[in-house]
């Protein structure tokens, strides 16, 4: 290398160093940023703990009506923001079903939300009201239980289950399994002491439940930081050695909608099955579907819970867009969804356990709360591509600067409103727990989008343009206790679907029976068995 | 002295390569999760670039006789590090999200993981031959000033793995921590490039034949 050389490279090295330096301190992108979706204000999030393990933060949303706990971007579980805890309050004094909800003496919350949080918001304070559709199929754990329901006189109210649920997310399971049974136990197992925190700190109702004991003396909740397969396993980290539980929860996912490989495995089910009793009942939520992706984390999650000694699986698939045919549904099955397997040492199917399903039919999720009272409402304009009504996820909700008058035409407030907008309108679907409609009154979108232009002169929301391209009004209306009820009829409903060999979501049809028969003919054929020595349900995530 | 900053060297370029493989696995978290096959990517993909820096390394290293091409190596690593947050997150999402041209999930994440951390790996993987030829003072001594340079540069390597993990990603952010370490290498590469010292150039008859210096040095060697 030539002395030139040499001198040229000092002068041009420090000169890269710091503009690299200034470009990467400027321009550095955060790896896990929460996009703003469109209304400033809609979504705030609270960037509160970063630790390796996970990041987590809290999302309120006044349009859509819930709280999200989020883990990396992606949605872990979400509550309800309306009813409010307070409102459970006000509402026990005339019902006596919801007393078991409210405190009796004046609580004041652990924690409160970050300084971040806006002054002029109420800070969240979710009942036990949530939009997220597997958690109804939780109950059905216990009105399958035979020694519960006898325990209790076959009335699900009186059940005092032992529930033992491993993964907490944003603790809605729980909160399912505190409203429907009062006398309920439950222990939470999560490995992560970050979300436990989160929770604690942000869902004041799930707080109180953690002091809270049964009548006969049990916590009502209990909250555990421990790996589940070590909390089943040693006896020494569990205070109760030799309580038995009831039921047994699994829905414990790590990032990437995995299921961690270790809590899959034949031996872990055949610990839980010794923890639990006789007749107590496994309920897993396996996202899967029967031939299309992860359909092995579905098979061999089925065969392992068999080759366990859970003879008796049964799965109550969650149906997104149900296709009646008779008086059955019937899904897609290469369609992943979640799926609700439950399964047990006794028989489970309708046509041994007849008065299981007729309790699970009688069942109404939230019959405390009125339908048509938690309404949330969400109008978006959206901007579609290609001239085709594919509608494109960047989406702004109503600008604020909307006038009044369009706004009501949109909500459609008096009848005449509601007739003139809905005779524009392609409805996509609707049901009395849930429509969602285009709006193409081309009237209404000009001034929308007059209004997003108003409002966003400055700079505009990621992903938006100025002159937006077929934009529509979307519309959604959800009412959120009907919701419940329908998504978990729905699921009955599918659930007891037969086909050829029996019913189809039964895991003999799925993937044969223990003893190896009738696998040829079933769905996932070549299902594996996760055992410890080869876990890998994680490996057939993909 | 001078021995003592060479393994000093080392031990910061290990610390921030093996660091590098933590903080990577965290950057592709957010779109690729943390299974076993991301695990597997990030692994295979710095042995392999390694092993390519090794060989570069080794070429470049006989090259010249001083520590000017180790300190623009290091600094052109440093500046990868600086600039890594700027371009990581976007271009990971792009990938996660063209689901359907690279169809195969394990493919895309292998792809990610090479685009990201192939070419500050490849650099930092060259420095250990050119360490090797800088600390290098005698044939007779070489396994043994060879074999602590390699112990001292792994020495490194794990202290970057496990203060990642339980220190530093405790306490600062992600990007900071790329930043930080961009800084670091960057202040050591111009170091090098400002404070010159030459490989010694000892060497001692082997089986006869005349390896003294003025046979073997390179004629205009800087």
């Amino acid at each position: 290398m030539q002395q030139a050389t040499r001198q040229k490279v000092k002068i041009v090295a420090p000169a890269l160093v710091v503009l690299c330096a200034l470009i990467g301190f400027t321009c550095k992108q955060n790896p896990y940023e929460i996009r703003e979706l469109g209304r400033e204000g809609d979504q705030q999030a609270l960037k509160h703990r970063d630790s390796p393990y996970s990041h987590i933060s809290w999302i309120c949303s006044d349009a859509g009506n819930y709280a999200q706990l989020r883990f990396f971007d992606k949605v872990e579980g979400s509550a309800c923001l309306h009813p409010t805890w307070d409102h459970y309050k006000e509402l026990a004094e005339t019902e006596p079903s919801l007393a078991h909800l409210v405190p009796d003496k004046p609580w004041a919350a652990r924690g409160k939300p970050d300084k971040t949080w806006p002054e002029d918001k109420p800070h969240p304070s979710p009942g036990t009201l949530s939009n997220t559709k597997y958690v109804c199929l939780f109950p059905t754990a216990v009105l399958l239980n035979r020694d519960l329901m006898q325990e209790a006189d076959y009335a699900p109210r009186k059940a005092k289950p032992n529930i033992i649920i491993v993964g907490l997310g944003s603790a809605i399971g729980i909160s399912v399994y505190a409203h429907h049974f009062p006398e309920a136990s439950i222990t939470v197992v999560d490995i992560d002491q970050v979300v436990i925190d989160m929770v604690l700190d942000h869902y004041p109702f799930i707080e109180w439940l953690s002091k809270q004991q049964c009548s006969d003396g049990r916590p009502r909740l209990k909250l555990v930081a421990s790996d589940a397969r070590q909390y089943i396993h040693y006896p020494h980290m569990r205070d109760n050695n030799d309580m038995k539980y009831d039921i047994a929860v699994l829905d414990a996912y790590t990032s990437g909608s995995t299921i961690p490989s270790h809590l899959m495995t034949k031996e872990f089910f055949q610990e839980i099955k010794k923890l639990l009793r006789p007749n107590g009942i496994l309920l897993s939520n396996i996202i899967g579907s029967y031939t299309g992706a992860k359909h092995f984390v579905v098979g061999g999650a089925m065969r392992s819970m068999q080759a366990a000694g859970f003879e008796h699986v049964h799965n109550f698939p969650i149906i997104e867009h149900p296709q009646r045919t008779t008086e059955h549904l019937v899904i897609d099955e290469t369609q992943a969804r979640n799926n609700i397997i439950v399964a047990c040492g006794a028989p489970l199917d309708p046509t041994q356990y007849k008065h299981g399903w007729e309790r699970l039919k009688l069942f109404l999720p939230y019959p405390d709360l009125k339908d048509d009272t938690y309404v949330s409402e969400q109008i978006m304009l959206l901007q579609s591509h290609n001239n085709s009504n594919e509608v494109v996820s960047t989406s702004i909700s109503v600008p604020p600067s909307l006038d009044p008058d369009h706004l009501r035409q949109l909500r459609g407030e008096s009848q005449k409103q509601k007739r003139d907008a809905l005779s524009k309108v392609k409805t996509l679907a609707r049901s009395d727990d849930f429509t969602r409609a285009f709006i193409e009154d081309s009237g209404l979108i000009t001034a929308c989008v007059e209004a997003v232009q108003r409002d966003h002169s400055e700079h505009l929301p990621k992903g938006w343009s100025r002159a937006p391209n077929n934009p529509v009004i979307y519309y959604s209306r959800m009412d959120w206790v009907l919701y419940a009820r329908r998504t978990y009829q729905r699921s009955i409903m599918a659930a007891q679907s037969r086909g050829a060999y029996g019913y189809m979501h039964d895991a003999i049809n799925i993937v044969g029976r223990p003893n190896g028969d009738l696998r040829a003919s079933s769905l996932i054929p070549d299902a594996p068995v996760f055992t410890d020595a080869q876990p890998n349900a994680d490996i057939y995530n993909r | 002295m001078r021995i003592y900053a060479l393994y000093l060297t080392s031990v910061i370029c290990g610390f921030c390569m093996m660091s590098l493989e933590m903080l990577g696995g965290r950057f592709l978290q957010p779109v690729f999760g943390t299974g076993i096959d991301v695990w597997s990517a990030i692994i295979s993909v710095f042995i392999l670039s390694l092993s390519i820096g090794y060989v570069l390394g080794g070429r470049i290293a006989d090259y010249s006789q001083s520590n000017m091409p180790l300190g623009i190596i290091i600094t052109i690593s440093g500046l990868f590090y600086l600039i890594l947050p700027t371009y990581a997150t976007p271009f990971t999402q792009f990938m996660g999200g063209s689901g359907g041209t690279l169809h195969d999930q394990a493919f895309s994440v292998l792809v990610a993981a090479m685009a990201l951390f192939f070419a500050p790996s490849l650099l930092l993987g060259c420095v250990s031959p050119m360490l090797v030829k800088l600390v290098f003072t005698t044939a007779a001594k070489v396994g043994r000033t060879t074999g602590t340079l390699y112990a001292i540069g792994s020495f490194g390597n794990v202290l970057g793995i496990l203060m990642t993990t339980y220190v530093l990603l405790t306490s600062f952010t992600l990007n900071g921590n790329m930043l930080g370490m961009g800084l670091i290498l960057s202040a050591l590469g111009l170091l090098h490039i400002f404070v010159r010292t030459d490989a010694k150039r000892k060497l001692e008859s082997i089986d006869g034949i005349d390896t003294s210096a003025e046979t073997l040095t390179d004629a205009d060697a800087v």
